[in-house]
This record gives structure tokens, sequence and C-alpha cells, in this order.
């Protein structure tokens, strides 16, 4: 892939950092208006979303070479629906959603592999919600617990108990037996 | 001010000409050359179901009804892991827009790839809203859908119902007695 015909190294200048965080720092909050699109260089932490009934789902673990971000923000310029806490110390830089759009409108190259990307990402979320649906708990429960290290530790049994679709007691019950 | 996600849509475009009605049955994906092109649809009536492959079943995960969106991304060939694939369930209408018509690429040259990244986007997302909505309290959620879906029980299957909603069948049965009978 030629970096620059599709614009790496101009998009790579767009962003601020390195930003170096402590462990439980933010990179961003429920309800934020300024959202960035965050590279991860180091540092792990966890993100969570606000459902609409007020409670808070785990969604998954940030880790080394990632881009997080709210993506409600990002797609519609609304405040931030969900968290994202650094559990370790982090190394991080970031460009503003607004920045990081336009700059896709002016380069149709990267916005093509971008469109790429996303459409694994649509496999990704697919396998997420059939696994969330279908798989086994406990199997799935002991999945993640070697995919995101130290979930028990940052993350509360009811958040956990979300991202498996099941209650809180049922996850006990579950994490006792795993 | 948050930047425009679509700059490059002239503020009157007239997309209704672009726009063709069609009445879906199971062959539409190849009638309408869905694999090869990317396209939004509109659905005016009738339900659409969205089926997977997982681990060896085919299952239910989300259903679109009368005003939904969707877009042809979410079956596309080359990227579909999943072998996802579109039910219709009930004699459903949709309204097209095939961003793969050669007019809208020499009407809206500058449009086409802001729009094909903004469904990319947005396609993600919708899977997110589906995975939030299974972290939600099963029992509210379920008799919701319900009330909101009262044709639904005529013509998909209680299982795939109960698969879809993550509940088991006994709870889909009491749920249904609750939007029904008021139980």
């Amino acid at each position: 892939m030629d970096m620059v015909q599709f614009g790496f190294l101009e998009f790579s200048e767009c962003f601020e950092g390195p930003f170096n965080l402590a462990a439980g720092e933010r990179l961003w909050d429920f309800g934020e208006t300024e959202g960035y699109l965050w590279f991860i260089e180091e540092g792990f932490g966890f993100d969570r979303m606000l459902l609409e009934d007020g409670k808070r789902m785990l969604n998954g673990m940030i880790e080394p070479g990632i881009f997080v971000c709210d993506e409600k923000h990002l797609i519609f310029g609304v405040p931030a629906v969900s968290q994202a806490v650094m559990n370790t110390p982090a190394t991080v830089y970031r460009i503003s959603c607004d920045r990081w759009f336009a700059f896709l409108q002016e380069h149709a190259p990267m916005a093509s592999v971008i469109h790429n990307i996303n459409a694994h990402f649509i496999q990704m979320r697919k396998a997420r919600l059939l696994k969330m649906k279908h798989m086994d708990k406990r199997a799935y429960w002991n999945y993640i617990k070697q995919r995101f290290p130290g979930v028990e530790e940052y993350c509360t049994q009811t958040e956990i108990a979300h991202y498996f679709g099941v209650s809180k007691s049922t996850m006990h019950r579950i994490m006792k037996q795993g | 001010m948050t930047v425009n996600r679509c700059p490059h849509m002239p503020e009157n475009a007239v997309l209704s000409k672009f726009v063709q009605p069609v009445q879906l049955d199971a062959d539409f994906q190849k009638t309408l050359s869905v694999s090869s092109t990317s396209g939004i649809f509109f659905i005016h009536s009738g339900m659409v179901g969205v089926f997977h492959e997982f681990e060896g079943q085919k299952r239910l995960s989300h259903t679109y009804d009368k005003c939904d969106i969707f877009f042809s991304n979410e079956v596309l060939l080359e990227l579909n892991k999943q072998r996802t694939f579109w039910r219709v369930f009930s004699d459903a209408e949709v309204l097209f827009l095939n961003l793969g018509d050669p007019r809208i690429r020499q009407e809206f040259p500058m449009w086409l790839p802001d729009i094909q990244m903004f469904i990319s986007l947005y396609s993600t997302y919708q899977y997110q809203d589906y995975i939030n909505a299974m972290g939600l309290d099963r029992k509210a959620f379920s008799i919701q859908w319900l009330k909101d879906h009262p044709n639904t029980l005529s013509f998909i299957p209680r299982s795939d119902l109960a698969a879809m909603l993550n509940i088991s069948m006994t709870s889909l049965k009491s749920f249904i007695k609750t939007v029904l009978y008021g139980e």
C-alpha cells in the first residue's frame, strides 16, 4: 500500500500528542460534547456504554495499537454515550472527530480504506451480537477472561453482566463456576 | 458546530428520481444486483428479518419494519463471514436507492464517497445498537418489542422470536400473554 497515495502520513500529522495518562484517567466521559478519535500507543483500559435505561454496559477493552472513540459522537456529532478509562499508565494520540471527518472528505483514497475497515467492523459486531445471544455463557466468560485480562478487577459485575446480556445473579453464578 | 458529515450534497438535491419502489420477494437481492453494489432500502410496508449462521444454525438477530432504513453492505458477499441474509416475512414493499446507478455518480460525483462512508459508519453503529439492546432488562425490552410489533406473531416462528429476544420459550409465552391479555 502506498502510504503517500492513501494519505497516511498527512493523516498522522493531524493527530495531537503524545499524551501521557496515569492509571485511572479517562479518555472521554458520558455527555462530553468535544469528541476525539484516540490512538492508543501504550496502555490498557475499558470502555462502557450508557444504555437507554441508565445502566452501564462493558463494551470492550482498549489496548495498544487500536483507535477508539465514542461512535455516536463521531457519526452524529451528539454528546458521548460512552466512557473510556485507562486502567494502566498510557500513551495516546488524538484527533477531533470533526477534523477526522473533514480529512476523509478531502482524501477519497483514505476514505475508501476506512470504508473497508468498517466493513470488517460490521463482521466483528455481528459476531459479538451472536455470541451474546447464542454462545454458551460459561464458555463465553472463559473466553472473555482470557481476551480481556483484568476485566474482573476493573469492571463491576453489573457492567460485565450486561456485556453478556444476563442478570447480575446469573453472572455471579457463571463467574463462580468458571 | 459539528462538521457536516455529507458536505458535498447540494442543499436542494432531489434524490426521488433515483429511488425505485420494489416489491420484495425471495430473490430480490439477485434481481436488484444488491451483491455487486451499495444501496439503501426504506421499508414502506411489511417486515424483513436478518439471519446469520452461528454454530451451524440460522439465527434471526433483528428485523426491519415499516419506516426502517437498512443497507446492502449488511449482506455483501465479499465480507459476509456470518452468511447474513434477509428473509421477507410478509409482503414487503421497499423504496430502493441504488447507489450503483451511474446517473447518481454523474450528478453527485463528490457526494457518493461521503454517503458510502457514512453508510459504512452507520451500519456499524446499527449493530452497536442491537448489542446495547441486549444489555437492557429482557422482560421490559421483550414486552415493549412485542407491543411495537403486534403482527409479528403470525409470521415469525416462536423459536426464532425467543432467540432474537434472547429469552427462553417459557418467558416468551408469558410475555405474549402479558401483551395480548394484560396478565
